[in-house]
């Protein structure tokens, strides 16, 4: 039947105490291959996001450098007086509005992070919790 | 042990470092901001009206 990992351990321990050892045994081989399967699944769904942090880290990184090295040289160019204070609120508000950007964007990487970390603390928890959300995700075990 | 995790908030923690020297440099642009609104305020009072 289709199941979570965590029902099928439970009924594998609740049927345990009935079953022959060869059937302990098979019983499980069977829920150690689900799990192994889950860790995979895991394992792919962290590589892909651990990709989408660092694009998201570097391009965050890349945009807050530009925008210090901006609002640098707008702070020296204020001190020449060749520009009216207009020009330079113009500026510096759009300079202001990338950094917001950026920071944002560092954010959600630092949020997706956290989400990595849950799932690689207990893989098969979680894989149990999305295939709740997914039925398709639930495995067919005999148990 | 979360090992991805930790790599990963390392990263973070190093832009981090870039976005508070950001934020620095956005002090030191606003203060200079606040210079030329008081000299550009300064020269309106001058002009004659």
């Amino acid at each position: 039947m289709k199941t979570t990992l965590a029902n099928a351990r439970q009924n594998l321990e609740d049927a345990l105490p009935g079953l022959s050892d060869w059937q302990a045994r098979e019983a499980r081989q069977v829920l150690a291959d689900a799990d192994a399967r889950a860790k995979s699944c895991a394992e792919e769904y962290i590589a892909a996001r651990e990709a989408e942090v660092r694009a998201a880290r570097d391009e965050a990184l890349r945009e807050l450098t530009a925008v210090r090295d901006g609002m640098d040289a707008l702070t020296s160019e204020g001190s020449t007086g060749r520009i009216s204070a207009e020009d330079y609120s113009t500026t510096l508000n759009g300079l202001v509005a990338r950094q917001f950007a950026a920071e944002e964007r560092l954010n959600r990487a630092e949020e997706k992070v956290g989400l990595i970390e849950q799932i690689e603390a207990d893989p098969v928890a979680w894989y149990d919790s999305m295939s709740q959300r997914i039925p398709h995700l639930l495995m067919e075990l005999p148990l | 042990m979360p090992k991805r995790a930790e790599r990963l908030k390392t990263l973070i923690h190093s832009a981090r470092k870039t976005a508070d020297a950001t934020q620095k440099a956005m002090l030191r642009a606003e203060d200079r901001l606040t210079e030329l609104e008081d000299r550009d305020a300064r020269r309106q009072a001058r002009e004659p009206k």
